[in-house]
C-alpha cells in the first residue's frame, strides 16, 4: 500500500502529509481522514474515487481551503497554506483554485455574463478587463453565443460548462471538481472532461476531481481511491 | 456591488413588493406630516379662533373703577401696533374701542340696547370672523371717517327681522349709520350681538364715552403665543406708558389646544412610526428569508475567495438598495401629497422646506435599511463554506 501518492523531481503543486480529519458526534469521534499523503504536480489530473461517505468530498474541501482538516500539513508551491488567517485562505482561493461541484450552482436571477462576473469582482480585476476574461473562459467551452442568457434558460449540461467557465475565468492554478459530471449524461460527460484536458494540457495546471465513474477516472492521468481515511494509488 | 445588488432588488422585486410598500408610504407620511405641519398648525390656528382664540392675546390698560386715575384713558398707538406686528410669530395686529356702556339704537318705535365697537381693517383677520352679507369695514371707512356699521348676525335679525338690513340706515345713539355687512357669528356667539363700526368714525362721534381700548394680537400658531406675549410689554414701552398694561393670554385654552395638538401628533407620528417599523420589519424578515434562500451562493461565492466583508457588503448594499428605493417612490409620493393637501387646506410650504424633510426622510429610510439589513447581512457573512455549500 502505498501511502504517498505520487512522486517527480518537478517542484510539486502540491502537498499533503499526514492528514487527518475527526468529526465529534456528540462524544463520539468519527475519523475520516486518517493520515492522508498526496502530490500533486502541473499537468496532471487526479481522479479521488471510493466508497459513498469515506471523505472524498471532504478531501477536496480541504484542499480547496473550504474545511480545515484536523491535524496534517498542506503546502502549496512551498508555502504552509493552514498558516493562513481567514482573510488569507480567501486571498489563496479567488487566486489558486477554481471549483466545480456535482450540482451546478449557478447563481439565481442572473445571466451568464453575471456569473463569470463574480470571481473577478472578488479578485479585484478592473471592470473594463473583465468582459474579454470572461469571453475567453465561455470560448473555451463554447458557450460564448450564450452569454447574456439567464442561467435558468440553460440545460443541464449547459449549465455545468458555464459552471466550468466560472471555475477557468480567474486563470486558477488548480481546479478541485466534485462529481462534476454526476448529472450529466455519458456525452455531455466527455465534453466536459475534454474541456478539463484542455485546462490541464498546458502543463502549469492541476485539476484534481471526485469520482464515481470509472471512464471518467480513466481519462485522468492518475487514479486514487480514498479507503478507511487513507488515499491509495492505482 | 452597488449596481448588482440593485439588479438582484429588481430581479426579485415580487419578494421585496410589500416591504417596498411599507417603506414608501411611510416616507411619504413623514414628509407631509414634516413639510405641511406648519401649514396646518395655521389652519387648525383659524379654526381655533371660532371656539375660543387660543391664539389671541389680549392687550389693554387696566382701566376698571378705581384704577383710572393711575392710568388714564390712553389709545394704542399705529407705532406701538407696528412694533409689536414685527415681533416674529405674530399674523395680525387689531386696535379696538368698545364702550363701556351699551349703546342704542333706534327704529321705528323700538330700541334696541348692544356692544359697539370701533375697529380697524385688521379686526376680521385677526378675530377669525366673515361676512354673511355684504362687506366688512376697509380701509376707504376708516380713512372718510364713514358712518357705516357692520352687524352681528344675531342684532341684525334682532332688529331687521327678516327684512334685509343691508343699505338701510340706523340711527345709533345720535348719529345715522349705513349698514354695509353682516358678520358671521362664532360658535361661542359672543360677537353676535354686537355692532361695529370704523375705528375712526368712532372716535370721532362717541368721543367723551368711557371705553375701553384693547390691541388684539394673533399668533401664527400656539406655539408662538408665550414667547410673543413676554415681547409685548417691552415694545409698546418703547412708544408710549406701560403703567397698568395687561397682557392677557387664553391659558387654558391654550394648554386645552396643546394637550388636544400633542396627542394628534402623537398618534399621528405613531401611526408613521408603525409603518416605519413594519417596513424595517419587512427587510429585516425579507433579507433573513433570502440570506436562507441563498445559502449555497453564499457558500459558492466564499469558495470563490470572496470575503466575510464582501458578503456583508453585498446584502448590506441589497437592504439599503431596498429601503433607498423605496424612500425615492415613498419622496414622490410625498410630494404629490403636499401638494394635495397645500391645495385643501390653502397653504404650501416652500420648495425648501419640502426638500429639507425629503432628505430627513431619504436619510432615515437609508439607516432603517442599515439597521434591519445589518444582522440578516451579518449572518450570512459568518456561514461556513462548506456548511453553506452543501445546504439544502
Amino acid at each position: 500500500m502505498n501511502n504517498n501518492v505520487g512522486s517527480s523531481e518537478r517542484e510539486p503543486l502540491i502537498s499533503i502529509r499526514g492528514m487527518t480529519k475527526v468529526y465529534q458526534n456528540g462524544a463520539e469521534s468519527i475519523q475520516i481522514l486518517n493520515g492522508v499523503e498526496l502530490t500533486v504536480y502541473p499537468g496532471e489530473m487526479i481522479a479521488i474515487m471510493g466508497p459513498s461517505g469515506q471523505g472524498k468530498s471532504t478531501l477536496l474541501f480541504i484542499l480547496g481551503l473550504l474545511h480545515p482538516p484536523t491535524a496534517g500539513s498542506y503546502v502549496v508551491l512551498g508555502q504552509d497554506v493552514l498558516t493562513l488567517d481567514r482573510s488569507a485562505q480567501s486571498k489563496f482561493r479567488r487566486q489558486f483554485a477554481g471549483f466545480v461541484f456535482q450540482s451546478c450552482n449557478l447563481f439565481e436571477h442572473t445571466t451568464v455574463y453575471e456569473n463569470l462576473e463574480y470571481p473577478l469582482i472578488y479578485a479585484g480585476v478592473e471592470r473594463k478587463r473583465r468582459p474579454k476574461m470572461i469571453h475567453e473562459a465561455l470560448g473555451k467551452v463554447n458557450m460564448g453565443h450564450r452569454i447574456h442568457q439567464p442561467t435558468n434558460r440553460l440545460s443541464g449540461g449547459e449549465q455545468q460548462r458555464v459552471s466550468i467557465a466560472r471555475a477557468l475565468v480567474n486563470r486558477p492554478q488548480v481546479i478541485f471538481a466534485d462529481e462534476p459530471t454526476g448529472q450529466l449524461d455519458r456525452n455531455h460527460g466527455r465534453l466536459v472532461m475534454d474541456h478539463f484536458h484542455e485546462f490541464v494540457s498546458g502543463g502549469d495546471t492541476a485539476m484534481i476531481l471526485v469520482t464515481h465513474d470509472p471512464e471518467i477516472a480513466a481519462r485522468c492521468t492518475r487514479t486514487c481511491e480514498l479507503r478507511d481515511g487513507l488515499l491509495i494509488s492505482d | 456591488m452597488l449596481w448588482m445588488s440593485a439588479r438582484q432588488v429588481m430581479r426579485q422585486r415580487r419578494r421585496y413588493l410589500g416591504v417596498l410598500i411599507s417603506i414608501a408610504l411611510g416616507t411619504a407620511g413623514l414628509i407631509v406630516i414634516l413639510s405641511m405641519g406648519r401649514t396646518v398648525k395655521r389652519n387648525l390656528n383659524n379654526d381655533l379662533t371660532l371656539i375660543g382664540g387660543a391664539t389671541i392675546i389680549n392687550v389693554n390698560y387696566d382701566e376698571r373703577p378705581g384704577r383710572a386715575n393711575i392710568a388714564p384713558y390712553r389709545l394704542f398707538s399705529a407705532a406701538s401696533a407696528a412694533a409689536v406686528r414685527s415681533i416674529p410669530g405674530v399674523a395680525s395686529v387689531s386696535v379696538n374701542i368698545t364702550r363701556d356702556h351699551a349703546a342704542r339704537a333706534y327704529l321705528d318705535t323700538n330700541i334696541f340696547e348692544f356692544h359697539l365697537i370701533g375697529v380697524d381693517t385688521s379686526f376680521w383677520e385677526t378675530t377669525g370672523h366673515g361676512l354673511v352679507a355684504g362687506e366688512l369695514l376697509n380701509t376707504r371707512h376708516e380713512k372718510e371717517r364713514q358712518q357705516v356699521c357692520v352687524l352681528g348676525e344675531k342684532l341684525a335679525k334682532k332688529i331687521f327681522k327678516n327684512a334685509s338690513p343691508l343699505g338701510q340706515h340706523l340711527r345709533i345713539e345720535s348719529s345715522m349709520f349705513q349698514i354695509v355687512g353682516i358678520m358671521s357669528k362664532s360658535t361661542s356667539g359672543e360677537m353676535a350681538n354686537h355692532a361695529f363700526v370704523p375705528i375712526t368714525t368712532l372716535q370721532d362721534r362717541f368721543d367723551g364715552i368711557p371705553r375701553t381700548n384693547q390691541m388684539l394680537v394673533r399668533c401664527v400658531s400656539w406655539d408662538d403665543v408665550e414667547q410673543v406675549a413676554a415681547q409685548i410689554p417691552g415694545l409698546i414701552g418703547e412708544h408710549q406708558s406701560v403703567n397698568l398694561l395687561r397682557v392677557l393670554v387664553p391659558v387654558g385654552a391654550l394648554v386645552q389646544v396643546k394637550r388636544i395638538t400633542f396627542w394628534v401628533e402623537m398618534f399621528i407620528y405613531l401611526a408613521i412610526g408603525a409603518t416605519l417599523f413594519l417596513g424595517g420589519y419587512g427587510i429585516w424578515s425579507g433579507m433573513m428569508a433570502a440570506v436562507k434562500a441563498r445559502t449555497r451562493e453564499i457558500g459558492l461565492k466564499k469558495a470563490m475567495g470572496a470575503q466575510d466583508g464582501d458578503i456583508l457588503l453585498q446584502f448590506m448594499t441589497e437592504a439599503l438598495c431596498l429601503s433607498g428605493s423605496a424612500a425615492l417612490i415613498g419622496i414622490v409620493l410625498g410630494i404629490v401629497g403636499v401638494e394635495f393637501a397645500g391645495r385643501s387646506l390653502g397653504g404650501r410650504p416652500p420648495d425648501a422646506v419640502i426638500a429639507k424633510y425629503a432628505l430627513m426622510s431619504f436619510a432615515f429610510s437609508l439607516l432603517l435599511g442599515a439597521v434591519a439589513g445589518f444582522f440578516p447581512s451579518l449572518r450570512a457573512s459568518r456561514m461556513e463554506v462548506v456548511t453553506a455549500i452543501r445546504y439544502e
